[in-house]
């Protein structure tokens, strides 16, 4: 499991603003989409082809520090991602040039930096002189990850509130809700410190955290592939609805502390 | 996150106002917070004060009447001025004392209520040694001064009435009155005035402000009275969770929804006279609905017949309505009553059984399945409307508009 702080270039920032320039396409979508958490949205050009230069761009009025890029659902094969130095785009540290990609849902680290624009180059996509799109689009700082040391139990549950009502004829009639995702997570006797820490920012944050409860790495699902909820695309901004409690482990302090948080999708 | 404040206005020994102390530490509840202008789900021209209810810890006697010795009251309770604030910070902050590379929000105390203790419903609770204190907005002190009869003249308009009925220190010694805020949608010259004698505002104004299509409200510390027209210009729009625009979810939940026929008046009488004004396309297709105005200070029938249709075109069609709640924060709690808003809250679309929604350049015609709808509910972005109602929760930090389609 992997937990980053809100997208800097979320939908509810108003510092954002995002720009699209493509040579080719009579139609550069509405890029404002991959940033309202929703990966049923998303930017796509109209007419593009792999002749255009196309650019997409972030930018902030003010600096912004991050180490992490994540892009969701998208179609690009060949592109770099750079950052603005105050006169020019730069390579990140370690660069991110990358070629013949064919994952629809990537994820750079890089040196934590601060800088008012990070730009998108792409020069050809997945299928060939295809329009560009993307879902999602994650400007963020990781918080922890949990990695295998402290891999949390989890229980996943897409609550659609669904409401039954039993009709004149016996059956039922069931209406429901778009949904917000809930998890718990637990441990115990949890001794890594900056496990802690991260977990006591998780009951205390006033924005909530993004999560990836597969860590951004379906590889680990050796029997099925991954299903919802840990599929590299299932990144989900959320809160505690557990108030903190610091527990030891069986009460001994010389143990590790046991959590167990009860996690919602928030707005 | 988020804290609320209370702070209390009590008076001095000589009936002055004294320093404002908070007493946030003392709180133990607080009611919803409401403001409306006049209207239940089925009339008009029912004027009703915003209120709120407030419960005190009073172990330590703080709260008890005048004549206790720890009371913090020492001329009387009611008329104290009470104010609520709301921030969205759950603590101050202070400079080498929070820890940095954490989340960290400014504090920013906004004030949310301000209104005056109503004595004659205080509750003591024994066994939990608590009070509970009724807090009346301020527009209750309309309620308690009388018209300045000598005051007002035959050929005052309405306007002028309004405002010398409210210039006096009743009400100024807790309000901001200026002519420039006094505009009724209809305002004529009185003829007679002798109906106001002996009157409270109260009963003066509810036969006025409902005859010439107007509202009073309190905005901040300012008494306005207005016609019912919102904002020119729009001033938020909700957005729902299926919305189609870039956007934060910021409905709630939708309420109480209606076509609004239940407050269609298509035939508008005049009291005691013959006179009637009537709308016949609405009358044609909702039957005659009627409604009966008196205002004895006009007897001039011109004025008269002026006065009912300005209400038959405002109320002639329906109109929809509905309670939206949303979360309570700067901006939401910065919208006020007549604000003009709009509602983004489209019909929502899931993936077809064992397909995916369609999208621009995955989804072939003849191949790919039309997405399932929801279409009970869907209000159209372009659909301007008014607030007529705010209830402010602090406790579940939400804050539920009734809005009235323009």
């Amino acid at each position: 499991m992997i937990v980053w702080y809100k997208n800097i270039i979320d939908i509810d920032n108003d510092n954002i603003t995002m720009n699209v320039s493509d040579s080719v396409a009579t139609a550069t979508g509405t890029p404002n989409f991959v940033r309202d958490r929703k990966n049923s949205t998303g930017w796509a050009t109209t007419g593009s082809s792999d002749l255009a230069t196309c650019t997409f761009a972030a930018e902030s009025s003010q600096e912004e520090t991050f180490d992490t890029i994540i892009l969701i659902g998208h179609n690009f094969k060949n592109f770099t991602i750079q950052r603005f130095n105050g006169t020019i785009y730069e390579d990140f540290s370690p660069a991110i040039n990358v070629t013949n990609n064919t994952a629809t849902s990537t994820k750079y680290s890089v040196a934590s930096n601060s800088t008012t624009s990070v730009k998108i180059t792409i020069t050809g996509t997945m299928t060939a002189d295809d329009d560009k799109f993307l879902a999602q689009m994650i400007i963020t700082n990781q918080l922890y990850d949990f990695g295998t040391t402290n891999q949390m139990e989890m229980d996943i549950v897409l609550d659609r509130d669904k409401k039954l009502t039993k009709t004149v004829s016996g059956k039922y009639h069931v209406a429901r809700k778009p949904g917000g995702l809930s998890a718990k997570i637990s441990k115990k006797n949890i001794t890594t410190a900056a496990a802690l820490a991260a977990l006591k920012a998780i009951y205390e944050s006033n924005f909530g955290f993004l999560f990836s409860f597969s860590g951004f790495d379906e590889s680990l699902f050796t029997k099925t592939t991954a299903q919802f909820g840990y599929r590299k695309q299932d990144i989900f901004l959320m809160k505690a609805k557990t108030e903190l409690e610091s527990n030891y482990n069986d009460s001994y302090f010389n143990r590790g502390q046991d959590h167990k948080i009860d996690l919602i999708e928030i707005i | 996150m988020s804290r609320v404040r209370v702070y209390l206005t009590p008076f001095d020994t000589v009936g002055n106002f004294a320093s404002e102390i908070e007493i946030t530490d003392d709180v133990i509840k607080i009611g919803k917070l409401q403001k409306q202008l006049d209207q239940t789900e089925y009339d008009l021209g029912i004027f009703r004060s915003s209120n709120l209810t407030i419960t005190l810890r009073n172990d330590h006697g703080h709260y008890s009447s005048v004549n206790e010795l720890t009371s913090v009251f020492a001329y009387k309770r009611s008329g104290s001025k009470l104010r609520i604030t709301w921030d969205l910070a759950d603590e101050d902050l202070v400079a080498g004392f929070f820890e940095a590379g954490y989340e960290t929000l400014l504090p920013d105390e906004q004030a949310i209520f301000a209104g005056v203790l109503d004595d004659t419903e205080i509750k003591t609770n024994i066994d939990g040694q608590t009070l509970d204190f009724k807090i009346l907005g301020y527009e209750s002190l309309i309620d308690k001064a009388e018209i300045p009869y000598a005051s007002i003249n035959n050929g005052d308009s309405l306007d002028d009435v309004i405002y010398t009925a409210l210039n006096q220190s009743t009400i100024t010694n807790y309000l901001t009155v200026s002519s420039s805020n006094i505009n009724c949608d209809y305002n004529p010259a009185i003829d007679d005035k002798s109906s106001l004698e002996n009157k409270t505002l109260k009963s003066a104004f509810k036969d006025i402000l409902f005859a010439s299509n107007s509202v009073l409200y309190i905005d901040g510390t300012s008494v306005v009275v207005s016609s019912r027209d919102p904002t020119v210009s729009v001033i938020y729009t909700f957005y729902g969770h299926s919305s189609e625009t870039p956007s934060v979810q910021t409905v709630i939940d939708i309420k109480n929804h209606r076509e609004g026929l239940n407050r269609v008046f298509n035939h508008w009488t005049f009291r005691d006279t013959a006179l009637v004004s009537r709308d016949a396309s609405s009358i044609a297709i909702y039957g005659t609905r009627t409604k009966e105005i008196g205002l004895d200070i006009i007897t001039d029938n011109t004025k008269r017949g002026t006065l009912l249709s300005t209400n038959v075109t405002e109320f002639r069609n329906p109109k929809i309505e509905f309670d939206l709640i949303a979360p309570m924060n700067y901006e939401t709690l910065a919208l006020k009553l007549l604000d003009r808003v709009r509602v983004d809250f489209p019909n929502t679309f899931e993936a077809p059984e064992f397909g995916v929604l369609s999208r621009y350049n995955e989804s072939l015609y003849g191949e790919a399945t039309f997405a399932i709808g929801e279409y009970s509910l869907a209000i159209d972005p372009q659909t301007d409307f008014k607030i007529m109602a705010i209830d402010q929760d602090v406790n579940s930090n939400t804050i539920t508009f009734s809005l009235r389609e323009v």
